[in-house]
């Protein structure tokens, strides 16, 4: 190996070390197989409570026969599909275009510390609900004011273990965001209460799913970039 | 320590810990597609790795399909870090020379 090998290695350095930097961002980011996962069951879902609904407000007794059916055979399929890992599968067909990447984890003794109280985390929101209640406030500002926990509530879960990053924080933004336009008067609420409260805690849920899958693809483009470069000066330098 | 390790100072093999020690483990697809290799070339590579005990592989099945993935063990990490230090050190004795 003579200084000059050396040298020459020298002026890889730059796209080398972007390569581990990069690799974490995309694994930690990467939720597409939780996407695929939730698309499917609210598929699913939506197809079984349509038909049902539709066959319960024909009050055709064949169709309602015909949907218990439907709701029979879709919940026999989605068991058949668990129980024999096919749904794994489903759910895991893009790790057979671009592989599988694995984020280093936090020690198990600490995700045994930070998650310890986790049945705690949602008594709050309870509590906030039942003062709604009791002190008679408008249904509208339920939101608003499960915010008030659920925001910062969400950012801890975000980031106690240190796994996540900040693309998932999309989430208790924009449902902050959501409790501000209710309070100067945007009408954002339907007047129950529960889809007020947890609706948009899960369609944000799913938008901070969405950002972080856009962040991990561009962290893939930005691995890839840094591991061709990295091999065309290799090849450059012969 | 100025001397570099044989092993690591392969630009492919580098390449491959340096990716794998972001991370906990990846599997031979996500290796083959984002370091833009073929088979072989892989292979012959991660084997290297292996037999010196830099990293750890695990065979398994997914369904039906084969899956290997690969880790960096503490002994591939703890070289990988002396090869940069390896590598800081030449840099410093190059400075004068390169002039800047």
């Amino acid at each position: 190996m003579t200084e000059q090998n050396d040298r020459d290695s020298l002026r890889k350095v730059c796209s080398l070390q972007e390569i581990p930097k990069w690799a974490e961002r995309y694994a930690r980011n990467r939720s597409l197989p939780v996407l695929v996962n939730l698309g499917l069951t609210a598929a699913i879902v939506t197809v079984c409570i349509a038909f049902t609904l539709y066959a319960v407000e024909s009050k055709v007794i064949a169709l309602m026969v015909a949907s218990i059916a439907l709701n029979a055979v879709i919940t026999a399929g989605t068991l058949y599909l668990m129980i024999s890992g096919r749904w794994m599968a489903i759910i895991h067909w893009p790790d057979r275009v671009e592989g599988i990447a694995i984020p280093a984890s936090p020690s198990p003794e600490r995700i045994r510390r930070t998650r310890r109280f986790d049945w705690v985390l949602p008594l709050p929101v309870i509590a906030i609900l039942v003062i709604a209640k009791v002190l008679d406030v408008p249904t509208q500002y339920w939101q608003p004011m499960a915010a008030i926990y659920v925001v910062p509530a969400i950012v801890y879960i975000i980031g106690r273990d240190g796994w996540t990053e900040w693309p998932y924080l999309l989430w208790p933004a924009l449902y902050l965001q959501h409790a501000i336009l209710v309070l100067v008067g945007v009408k954002l609420y339907i007047g129950v209460w529960y889809m007020d409260v947890f609706f948009p805690l899960g369609v944000y849920a799913v938008a901070g799913l969405i950002a972080a899958h856009i962040y991990s693809g561009y962290a893939l483009r930005k691995l890839r970039d840094a591991a061709r470069q990295c091999n065309r000066e290799t090849s450059d330098n012969g | 320590m100025d001397e570099l390790d044989p092993v690591i100072h392969q630009p492919t093999r580098l390449r491959i810990m340096m990716l794998l020690s972001g991370i906990r483990e990846a599997d031979f697809t996500f290796l083959l597609k984002t370091l833009c290799l073929t088979n072989g070339n892989l292979s012959i590579h991660t084997r290297k790795l292996e037999d010196a005990e830099y990293i750890e592989t695990t065979k398994s099945f997914q369904g039906r399909m084969p899956r290997t993935t690969y880790r960096l063990t503490e002994l591939g990490r703890a070289r990988l870090r002396e090869y940069w230090d390896a590598l800081d050190a030449i840099r410093f004795r190059a400075v004068p020379d390169e002039g800047v």
